[in-house]
């Protein structure tokens, strides 16, 4: 069994006023198995956020399923959904979505607190994570204080300290310089290395050359899929890029 | 089409800003409409319809005005400061897109023109048509005549016009300065800047308790109600100091303090709110001191002028104990005993009888009047060394008597020794075995006989300090080994005869009889005395005395209500103002919130038990503030004789009903619009 199943997804947003549809997501269909890195490309407005909000549980897909370990998202009760999400899956985002009343310490350990864990223990479960990541001396400091790669490390933290059964990743570099997205892409790898699931939706190709297997997703479809098999990262960039160019074409022909 | 370029960005800009600029234009409408209003009140023409203490209202029509004049000045500028703040990001885009900073100064100043035009326009025409309201309301408090001609005062209306043109010239004077310092990035930022994180002050923490402790002893230590005016307004200024510093930095003190207890602070319920309650204190601490402040203006403003209205009467009825009063004093006793005193309540019964008026319930009262420091064994009655610096707790009025005037319970008059006094003390206690008093180096001691009282008024004087009247047998030679004569503050030792009566009649035939008898009856009682005995001599009348009395009370208690509405619509705003800000600041944490495992409930009872102690903490504040400040303001009312503890707790009482309840409501209606944006912020993500 896979750790991740979507099967026929569908998502359509009405608008407010008027019948007015637009179809978000056509028809997904993808399975992710635990230990895995899938990176998910797309262009703007190809439905990735749509998809990734749905995987999150953030929002709710007009048909089709999401099985996680088997458990179907669309019977989590309402009220569960916040605990689910705190449990099984881990968060960042491109804005980093830290609390700029946290010190990064407390920006970490928020969804420990929430669970009604122990401080003793939440720290003892952070100071491994912290080291991993390089920031045990920033721990103190507040969001405003750090730069933007050392924000989206504590974001990392946050998401692994819950050792959650995937991670979510949205645009991780997309707020980084290249220096900054080189260190948090080998964070992935290194992390994914000691089996952490990763799904990351990216649309810059250096980003994707990094994961284990590329989605592409295009008109709410996945479109095409790469295997890295054995390939370095720089062939396997070259390959995302063709497939790129190839998409790109593609829609100008149809 | 170009020549309206710029008013007609302007007005898009205040339409646009519709939540922010319309509370400010009500304001501004509020408060040209009450200054408007005193201002009318204030003129002749309304003065005309007034017929208590028409000058007393009008002096405090005056203070009222100047109040509101700088209340506008200080508070407008507060409030538009945060309007452009908020609209920095606005200007910030215009810039960008190629306007330059004269253009983005004609923008504000069209919209300082526009609010302006707005604010008279409007403010007039409510100021005018309240002010037939507010006519009646004052008339009806005052007595005098009604009638419902619709009168406006152009002398008013211009004044309004040129001062409020004034506030808001300087207004927009400072936007255009503080718009050309900035330069476009720090305009497009300035809104979300990154924030420091609150440090909370030891320090200042410190201070503020401090202060604040050191206010309180004062105002419940001070015990002399003349020097409770000046330490009134030196506690005010520190209790205003230190709730300042209390709640910007005290608060957050407390929140870090909280925070560096781990067992606490890492617990759900406790782990968000705590942390934003200390950004949320270091943003909106001015702006919750500035709440308390007003509000405590308010809660102490009503229940003092309330309790001088509803105090009034009884304060009058003190003062003159009879409708009409006729008063001799003379300087020497001797002229108390000698049958004068007889001669010239005949007079005044004759006179009377003339007249047609039977005088009910007459007193007539014979004392030497003194008064002293009680001191260790003696009482000190030089009026220079006795004077209203010292501690009152220890000042005395003595009223020297004669032993018939003393209502026995036997009616066996009293037998007293020419070494021997009877004395009833009032508001105090004396258990003595001797009395004596001392005039300088003089000294004249007495032997106590203690008495019980039949007659239990229990009064103090006017001015709220314990009288003793102690009998004498002879009142010449008590006051003979005393006296010093004539000096420069006038004589130490006075001797009164009062003769009082009611008449029955109305206020005006009283004020009447009053004014004849101290015409028609001067020379003759002024020679029953012998010119040269009497220092002064008057009839008055309660009727004549009411007028100055509700002239005052009323007057005061109608600016009471008044001002209390501009500093409500004051505080109104300010919450309407945090609210908005801080539900914008939220709308982006509550999102972060969602995305990392919170569920909705439990960011909104987090944020909902946030904005209850942001919105109790200063009603709370105020409360404090006005237990604390209760025992000072009764000692001042006692200076105005209401000595009506009970009266004045009840008054205290009701004023902070009545506004915690408004205030509640007010919060009810603000968090409405808090949610609103907190919501639809996470909706649009």
């Amino acid at each position: 069994m896979s750790l991740l199943e979507v099967k026929g997804l569908k998502k359509v947003y009405k608008t407010r006023f008027g019948g007015q549809s637009v179809e978000a997501l056509k028809n997904v269909n993808f399975s992710v198995e635990e230990g895995e890195y899938v990176a998910i490309m797309g262009e703007s407005g190809s439905g990735k956020t749509t998809l990734l909000n749905i995987l999150a549980a953030l929002d709710q897909a007009t048909s089709g399923t999401v099985l996680l370990e088997g458990k179907d998202f669309s019977k989590i009760k309402e009220n569960e959904v916040a605990s689910f999400r705190r449990d099984n899956l881990g968060f960042v985002f491109q804005e980093f979505n830290l609390l700029d009343t946290f010190s990064l310490e407390d920006n970490i350990y928020l969804p420990l607190v929430l669970a009604g864990k122990d401080y003793q223990e939440m720290k003892a479960t952070l100071m491994p994570i912290a080291v991993s990541l390089g920031i045990e001396d920033l721990l103190k400091k507040y969001p405003y204080e750090v730069s933007g790669g050392q924000k989206q490390r504590a974001a990392v933290a946050r998401a692994l300290i819950t050792q959650p059964k995937i991670i979510l990743a949205d645009e991780p570099t997309g707020a980084l310089d290249s220096k900054s997205s080189d260190e948090l892409l080998s964070l992935f790898a290194d992390v994914n290395r000691m089996g952490q699931t990763i799904l990351m939706v990216t649309h810059s190709a250096r980003a994707a050359s990094r994961a284990g297997r590329v989605l592409f997703i295009r008109d709410g479809e996945v479109f095409h899929q790469l295997y890295r098999g054995e390939e370095s990262d720089d062939m396997f960039y070259q390959k995302i890029i063709d497939t790129l160019t190839l998409l790109a074409q593609g829609g100008e022909r149809a | 089409m170009k020549k309206f370029f710029y008013p007609r960005l302007a007005w898009d800009g205040l339409r646009k800003n519709r939540q922010l600029s319309r509370p400010y234009l009500l304001t501004c409408i509020c408060m040209v409409a009450v200054f408007y209003i005193l201002s009318y009140l204030n003129s002749p023409m309304a003065l005309a319809l007034v017929v208590k203490g028409a000058s007393v209202v009008r002096d405090i029509m005056n203070l009222g005005r100047f109040v509101i004049l700088v209340f506008s000045l200080v508070f407008l500028y507060y409030t538009y400061s945060f309007l452009l703040r908020r609209r920095s990001h606005e200007f910030g885009l215009y810039n960008v897109l190629g306007m330059g900073k004269r253009n983005l100064v004609r923008i504000i100043a069209w919209e300082n023109v526009i609010t302006f035009a707005i604010s008279m326009t409007c403010g007039l025409f409510l100021g005018i048509l309240l002010s037939k309201l507010a006519e009646l309301g004052l008339v009806n408090l005052l007595g005098g005549t009604i009638d419902f001609v619709f009168r406006v005062h152009t002398t008013s209306i211009w004044q309004t016009f040129l001062l409020y043109a004034l506030i808001f010239g300087l207004l927009m004077l400072s936007a255009v300065i503080r718009t050309a310092r900035a330069n476009a990035v720090s305009l497009m930022k300035s809104e979300n800047a990154g924030e420091k994180p609150p440090k909370g002050n030891w320090l200042f923490a410190i201070l503020g308790v401090l202060i604040l402790g050191g206010a309180y002893y004062i105002a419940i230590s001070v015990s002399n109600p003349v020097t409770a005016i000046l330490m009134f307004f030196i506690a005010v200024v520190m209790v205003i100091l230190a709730t300042y510093l209390l709640m910007i930095t005290g608060s957050v003190k407390m929140c870090r303090i909280l925070q560096s207890n781990k067992g606490y602070y890492y617990k759900a319920k406790h782990f968000v709110s705590v942390s934003s309650m200390a950004f949320r204190m270091k943003r909106n601490g001015a702006g919750l001191a500035s709440i308390c402040i007003i509000a405590t203006m308010i809660l102490v403003m009503l229940s003092t002028t309330t309790c001088m209205w509803f105090g009034a009467e009884d304060s009058l009825k003190k003062n003159y104990p009879r409708e009409i009063n006729t008063v001799v004093t003379l300087r020497d006793p001797a002229k108390l005993t000698d049958g004068s005193p007889e001669q010239a309540a005949a007079i005044i019964q004759d006179y009377l009888q003339e007249k047609g008026i039977t005088p009910k319930d007459i007193q007539e009262q014979r004392f030497v009047s003194l008064s002293g420091v009680q001191k260790d064994g003696f009482i000190q009655c030089d009026y220079t060394t006795a004077s209203l610096g010292a501690d009152f707790s220890t000042l005395r009025e003595i009223y020297l008597v004669s032993p018939d005037s003393i209502e026995t319970s036997d009616n066996v008059p009293l037998n007293l020794a020419a070494d021997e006094v009877v004395l009833i003390a009032d508001g105090m206690d004396f258990s003595d075995d001797t009395l004596t008093l001392a005039m300088g180096d003089k000294k004249h001691s007495w032997k106590v006989r203690h008495y019980e009282r039949k007659d239990t008024g229990g009064t103090t004087s006017g001015m709220g300090f314990p009288i003793m009247t102690v009998a004498v047998s002879d009142l010449d030679a008590a006051v003979k080994d005393l006296d010093k004569g004539d000096d420069a503050d006038g004589r130490e030792i006075q001797s009164i005869w009062k003769y009082s009566f009611d008449t029955g009649l109305s206020d005006e035939e009283n004020t009447a009889l009053d004014n004849d008898m101290d015409e028609e009856l001067r020379e003759r009682i002024r020679d029953v005395f012998t010119n040269d005995a009497i220092m002064w001599h008057y009839t008055e009348s309660r009727a004549g005395g009411s007028a100055d009395f509700y002239g005052t009370y009323g007057s005061l208690f109608f600016i009471g209500i008044l001002l209390s509405i501009v500093f409500v619509c004051a505080a109104v705003l300010i919450i309407y103002y945090k609210q908005i800000s801080e539900g914008y600041e939220d709308a982006k944490r509550f999102d972060i919130m969602q995305k990392v495992g919170m569920t909705k409930k439990e960011i909104r009872s987090s944020i909902s038990s946030q904005l209850l102690t942001v919105f109790a903490l200063p009603l709370a504040f105020a409360g404090l503030h006005l237990i604390f400040a209760f025992p000072m303001i009764r000692k001042m009312l006692a200076l105005l004789s209401l000595t009506d503890v009970a009266l004045f707790m009840r008054t205290t009482l009701i004023s902070f009903v009545v506004f915690g309840l408004f205030y509640a409501i007010v919060y009810r209606l603000t968090s409405r619009v808090y949610y609103r944006i907190v919501s639809g912020g996470s909706q649009n993500d």
